[in-house]
């Protein structure tokens, strides 16, 4: 055997064991949607979804079809064409729908409540702990340091940029939220103007993602850093409905929602279900309770394919004696247990008199805002949202199976983290250097080039990940350097970003090759950068790390493999174009 | 629709009231609840919130429209 095919064997053998390192898909276990429209011949209020950007004329059509007056839910709502109206027989009004072009789905309008008794109180004040953070109550949130919170704080921008929708009764700025960052939002409950939270679930919630941490007051949150956008589709007075929160969903989205939180269950709803698989096609991480019944069966949309389905643990690690359990079931996280003393979770939240209190409450609510705010730390530090949403299962304190109780296992943001650089940077950082040494030495280049090339490859598919390690200031600088080239668009644009397909391809390998390639001087880099772009799409495509935007998902495992391809040809085409120079000046 | 059982307030989230039947089902209760009425027996009259789902997520809802004590 020649040495180039040697090289050859061995460049092949490096793509084939990238490849075998892979994971296979996680394994869901989720139930089966049920049949909508098999409401009984009653009349009621029904919730039409038309097609995103119906017209008033579309709207007129479908009212003819069903002889009765619709009207659009919201003007918030237009774009994404959600409109109600009474009809006299809901079984009927859904048959004559049911293959109407102009509309998505349709369903009853499904009441969804909550109960508008005073909160439990827990008001407590602790000494100061020593060190970080310096929140007098942290002390009492054994939820945060269960889920590895502190972790999150230590290595990461804290979900800086990540956008986290509360889907619930609202946020009010209560004490510990001071110069958290929070976006206006909206209601979508008739009567509530504002996103003000007049219940108290909303806001204790919104507490957990991200509390104002190491403020010297009260508690902290998951990811303090983070933007929160309240979204408000459950009154104070104990009702809303199913088009309220599909509607606040799509608006969500709209506007720039990176993570969807969803304390809140109930019976299958069409239109939710529908909201959640848009949010979910745009690379939205939506994440739902899993519900508070005690027993097998998970509610809805916790129990949905594109939601993380969140059951609920308490303080000694084990199902908390509410929590439903079953398929449909995919991470645990800590909601709290308060049989145990103290075992509930502390956040701060109004208290139903004008003021604020720090209260303690327990539920599978409380258990989803740990994982939402895991996500947004998680996104903070440049990974796709798929990345992300299987980090979280597959990292999950468990037995590496999955169990109705726990899902994948307990949330470890911990765990999670070492998904983020440090693993995957070593391991590109050392796939990228090999694949420019062996091409490097395939088409004959002398040393200094290979190995010049080889570093800079090495970096532009791992970045410097050893930094993450060290203590140094949490800069930009420091984070662009940290990380591989192809998550600068996620940490200089936000997570929305990390997925472009034109940038996870051998757009700039071709274009800096025909540029820098062409000189001796820059050769090296541009030849760098073609091996190191290559390197991190076929990681990509074997771990499933990398997720591609506007691509089905059966699609984006082949552009990353096709661009990986393109790129390393690039690569080959440099290191040949140094040979011959190299060879001409002899 | 009237349903009688135990008056029970449950401590999820913000808390909420409900009623265990004799059968054993849990119904969560929206509306007015007279907290006196904790641990009693009651007789309740409202409308069951079909294909609906609560916030507690914890069983079937009912909008009360009255709560009677029993005995």
């Amino acid at each position: 055997m020649t040495r180039r095919s040697l090289i050859g064997v061995a460049l092949a053998g490096t793509v084939a064991a990238t490849f075998a390192l892979g994971p296979d898909a996680i394994e869901r276990h989720k139930p089966a949607v049920p049949e909508v429209g098999s409401a009984a011949h009653r009349g009621g209020t029904l919730v039409v979804d038309l097609v995103d950007g119906a017209s008033e004329a579309d709207l007129q059509k479908v009212e003819a079809e069903l002889g009765v007056d619709l009207s659009w839910l919201s003007e918030l709502t237009v774009d994404e064409a959600l409109a109600v109206g009474e009809v006299p027989d809901l079984a009927a009004a859904l048959a004559v729908l049911r293959d109407e072009a102009l509309v998505e789905t349709a369903e009853p309008e499904l009441m969804l409540s909550l109960d508008p008794e005073e909160l439990s109180v827990a008001t407590v004040s602790e000494t100061l702990p020593d060190g970080y953070p310096n929140d007098p109550l942290y002390e009492k949130q054994w939820h945060l340091r269960a889920m590895g919170a502190p972790d999150g704080w230590a290595h990461s921008p804290r979900g800086k940029g990540v956008v986290v929708a509360v889907v619930d009764t609202g946020i009010t700025r209560v004490e510990d939220l001071e110069g958290v960052r929070m976006l206006e939002g909206a209601s979508f409950v008739p009567g509530a103007k504002t996103a003000a939270d007049d219940q108290g679930h909303g806001t204790h919630v919104a507490g957990t993602i991200a509390q104002a941490t190491n403020n010297g007051k009260g508690c902290a949150g998951v990811a303090p850093e983070a933007t929160l956008l309240p979204v408000k589709v459950l009154s104070g007075a104990g009702f809303g409905s199913s088009a309220w929160i599909a509607a606040g969903i799509d608006y969500a989205v709209d506007e720039g929602a990176d993570v969807i939180n969803l304390s809140l269950g109930g019976g299958y709803s069409s239109v939710i279900h529908n909201a959640i698989k848009k949010a979910h096609a745009k690379g939205v991480i939506v994440v739902a309770a899993a519900g508070n019944g005690g027993r097998r069966g998970v509610s809805w949309p916790g129990a949905l394919e594109e939601a993380i389905g969140v059951s609920s643990v308490g303080p000694s690690g084990s199902l908390a004696p509410y929590s439903s359990y079953g398929e449909g079931v995919d991470i645990a996280g800590p909601g709290g247990d308060k049989t145990k003393p103290g075992g509930g979770v502390f956040q701060d939240t109004i208290d139903g008199r004008g003021g604020h209190h720090y209260a303690e409450y327990q539920g599978t609510s409380m258990a989803t805002p740990h994982v939402a705010g895991a996500a947004a730390v998680l996104l903070s530090r440049g990974m796709a949202p798929d990345a992300v949403e299987r980090a979280l299962l597959e990292t999950a304190d468990g037995d590496g199976s999955w169990n109705e109780k726990y899902g994948h296992g307990k949330l470890s943001l911990t765990a999670a983290l070492g998904r983020s650089v440090g693993k995957h940077g070593s391991t590109r950082f050392a796939l990228a250097a090999v694949f420019a040494l062996l091409i490097g030495q395939l088409a004959s280049t002398n040393r200094s080039f290979q190995i010049k090339s080889a570093a800079f490859a090495g970096w532009v598919a791992g970045g410097l990940f050893l930094l993450e390690y060290l203590p140094l200031p949490d800069l930009l600088l420091t984070r662009l350097i940290a990380h591989p080239l192809l998550s600068w668009p996620a940490l200089l644009l936000g997570p929305g970003f990390a997925s472009f397909p034109l940038w996870l391809s051998a757009a700039l390998p071709a274009v800096v090759g025909f540029s820098l390639g062409a000189f001796r001087q820059t050769r090296w880099l541009a030849y760098g950068l073609a091996c190191g772009v290559g390197a991190h799409l076929l990681h990509g495509a074997a771990t499933g790390t990398v997720g591609v935007s506007l691509l089905p998902a059966s699609l984006a495992g082949l552009w990353l493999v096709a661009n990986a391809t393109v790129a390393m040809l690039v690569g080959l085409g440099l290191a040949g174009a140094e040979k011959l120079e190299e060879a001409g000046r002899r | 629709m009237i349903w009688t059982g135990t008056l029970k307030r449950v401590d999820l989230g913000a808390g909420a009231w409900m009623l265990e039947t004799g059968d054993g089902e849990k119904l969560t209760l929206f509306g007015d609840v007279p907290a006196e009425l904790k641990g009693r027996k009651v007789e309740v009259t409202g409308r069951e919130i079909r294909d609906g789902a609560s916030f507690v997520m914890a069983g079937p809802m009912v909008e009360v429209a009255r709560v009677r004590a029993l005995g």
